[in-house]
């Protein structure tokens, strides 16, 4: 028999329960990302083909301006192959990021109903733009061919590169959610969040462009690793190793950060928002 | 035998914005309950009732305290948690299956016994948003109700859905005790809550006021509740609701014979008449009345507007207001009447006395009211007598 113990002098509960609950709740993680998925296409005109839009467009726009007018080194490979692979993941990245850190406080009537444990929230979220990622990948395998880049071994490590951008996408979620529950300045400031955070982050450009001052700036971006990742699996750029260490180290700094945040204010999430 | 439910010096306080200290919601409530046992538990509102079952059901934690439960616990707070408008009957038994706590194996095995109770198989295709309130009720319910823990927690469910669903839910629960799962159950709803639990717990304050055989618990709280039933005077000024500008003295309800009344007719007239001191004079007094049914719903608000005393400042001494109730306003049940009397310019709440008095609206269907002939159950909150007319053409 599962005996629940609640008990006001012992906050810490042991990781080892915290997993066994999250394993109990899949398959709401499961119900949670499909609806999330259904209702995103549901009442689009366009459907499912906003999947493959959302990294093509801005494609399109980045060849057209940097492309063409700045013409950044991308290593031989060419410009709008170049940016797409790093649109692929920021897009992703981006379009999870701005949705589930509102999450705690657009679920509100969840949490204070009904008992599960929180962290499926933003972890759902994210799960629910899967597809939008796997679309991606294959539109950056198919485009990479047209350009006569053909398939290698290390295409094989693209899948796991893209689990890469989903956790480092549900890390920085669940910071900003627990954050929004607590101050909802942060709803504000997304997307002004995003578009500075893409503009520091190697997405038009090659991290080894940046200038050497600022060079510390994009081995703190948790992103770059990923974006790095990315490029070398599809066409074997080779990543600034230095850089390529930093960045990993800062996908578990932020993961750290967020847990801590979280646990910290996870009981009375239902009380804030 | 293991108790299924021991909670120990329950204590919980909530914050208000950004006093120091805040409300305390629970103080101190300990309980055991024995597995099979429904509970019922009642109280006034803000008595600390919904904030027990929260924390029970892990949605609050406690300030200090301890709880064990021993057993699946499974809460139902409201029908159709996680039910989405635009998702289709289906997808929303899935999902609010998987977030009351249901694993996606068992929610497979009951999926057909689910749509077979809720009687909306050939709408699981559509989005619930096209579904009238009773089809999202049956599904919502239908949900909850297969929900199979050891130990439940249901709140106010009853308070809302036609007397059919209402009937439904009923039926549900006894089964539920019947089968030896632990139900404990907060409702407004005396009768429900009398029918199905055989212990009662009565909350008041967030302590534990009375614990025992649910009819000796009821008839308790319904004693204590009509202290003044219909009539409320505060003979000692010290004792009495308000602050240094003005004081209640007393509220009554008057039947029409004149005399202070417990219980009306919902067919005739009424008033309330309520009885304040202004000590300080000299500010604009807006005293009001609030009306609230048995389900804490805010039915009527009225000031003194139209009065010769209305908006303008007030000289120091003693008034006396009576307010007017015409026939064919109210539904049936047990009203509680709240009176605040607030200043404007700066803003200052100086009475805000709520449950001053109690009284049971009660209905004589010989034809009078707005139900005509009409026999069945009404849900609506207001029982305006309307103009209708009716043309008719002979075919």
């Amino acid at each position: 028999m599962v005996t629940t113990v609640i008990d006001a002098s012992r906050r810490r509960t042991p990781l080892r329960a915290l997993l066994a609950e999250c394993a109990e709740f899949s398959s709401l993680a499961k119900y949670l990302a499909l609806r999330d998925f259904r209702l995103r296409y549901r009442h689009a005109s366009l459907g499912a083909l906003w999947v493959v839009l959302q990294p093509l467009l801005p494609m399109i726009v980045f060849t057209g301006v940097f492309g063409r007018v700045l013409r950044p080194s991308t290593s031989g490979v060419p410009y709008s192959l170049f940016a797409l692979a790093g649109l692929v993941p920021w897009s992703f990245f981006s379009s999870s990021v701005s949705r589930s850190a509102l999450v705690f406080v657009s679920s509100g009537n969840l949490l204070t109903k009904v008992y599960f444990p929180r962290v499926i929230l933003p972890a759902s979220s994210v799960l629910g733009n899967i597809l939008d990622l796997g679309v991606g990948c294959l539109l950056a395998f198919g485009y990479s061919i047209w350009n006569g880049y053909l398939p290698t071994w290390r295409w094989l490590f693209l899948p796991a590169v893209a689990f890469q951008t989903m956790l480092v996408a549900f890390f920085v979620s669940l910071a900003l959610a627990t954050l929004n529950s607590l101050l909802r300045d942060v709803k504000h400031a997304m997307q002004f969040l995003m578009q500075l955070w893409m503009y520091a982050s190697p997405v038009a450009y090659s991290s080894s462009l940046v200038p050497e001052r600022y060079r510390w700036l994009v081995g703190c971006n948790p992103m770059t690793c990923v974006l790095d990742g990315f490029r070398w699996s599809l066409f074997g750029t080779r990543p600034d190793l230095a850089l390529y260490g930093a960045s990993t180290a800062s996908v578990a700094v932020v993961a750290g950060a967020a847990f801590w945040l979280f646990h910290r204010f996870q009981e009375s999430l239902a009380e804030r928002v | 035998m293991n108790t299924a439910i021991s909670a120990r010096e329950l204590t919980k306080t909530f914050t208000i914005g950004t006093h120091r200290g805040g409300f305390t919601a629970l103080d101190r409530l300990s309980f055991d309950v024995q597995p099979g046992e429904v509970v019922g538990i009642v109280g006034r509102n803000g008595a600390g009732k919904s904030t027990l079952l929260k924390i029970l059901a892990r949605i609050l934690a406690p300030t200090s305290g301890r709880v064990e439960l021993r057993g699946r616990v499974g809460s139902l707070l409201e029908v159709g948690t996680g039910f989405h408008s635009d998702l289709t009957g289906r997808e929303n038994i899935f999902l609010s299956a998987a977030l009351l706590g249901m694993r996606e194996a068992e929610i497979q095995k009951r999926f057909d016994a689910v749509v077979d109770f809720s009687g909306v198989e050939a709408f699981l295709d559509t989005p619930v948003k096209r579904y009238s309130t009773g089809m999202y009720m049956r599904l919502a319910f239908s949900v909850a109700a297969h929900l199979d823990p050891e130990i439940l927690l249901v709140d106010e469910v009853l308070a809302v859905g036609d007397i059919e669903f209402q009937r439904k839910c009923v039926q549900r629960l006894d089964a539920l005790g019947q089968h030896g799962q632990t139900v404990l159950f907060v409702s407004h709803n005396l009768q429900a809550v009398g029918r199905l639990c055989r212990r009662g717990l009565w909350v008041e304050g967030g302590r534990l006021v009375r614990d025992g055989p649910m009819a000796e618990v009821a008839a308790a709280y319904l004693k204590q509740g009509a202290v003044h039933p219909g009539w409320r005077e505060w003979p000692e000024e010290a004792g009495a609701p308000g602050d240094e500008t003005v004081r209640l003295h007393r509220v009554l309800v008057r039947g029409p014979d004149g005399q202070a009344a417990a219980g009306i007719d919902i067919g005739r007239p009424f008033e309330i008449e309520i009885e304040y001191r202004v000590k300080v004079g000299g500010l604009v007094l807006f005293p009001a009345v609030k009306l609230f049914n048995e389900w804490g719903t805010e039915i009527i608000w009225s000031t003194d507007a139209g009065t010769s005393q209305h908006g303008r400042p007030r000289a120091p001494g003693r008034y006396r207001s009576v307010i007017r109730f015409p026939p064919n306003l109210l539904a049936e049940g047990l009203m509680s009447v709240a009176v605040s009397i607030v200043s404007l310019r700066p803003r200052k709440i100086h009475v805000a006395e709520s449950d001053a008095v109690t009284f049971q609206a009660t209905e004589v269907v010989d034809g009078s009211t707005s139900r005509g002939e009409f026999p069945d159950y009404i849900a609506s909150v207001v029982r305006p007598r309307l103009d209708w007319s009716v043309t008719f053409d002979k075919e």
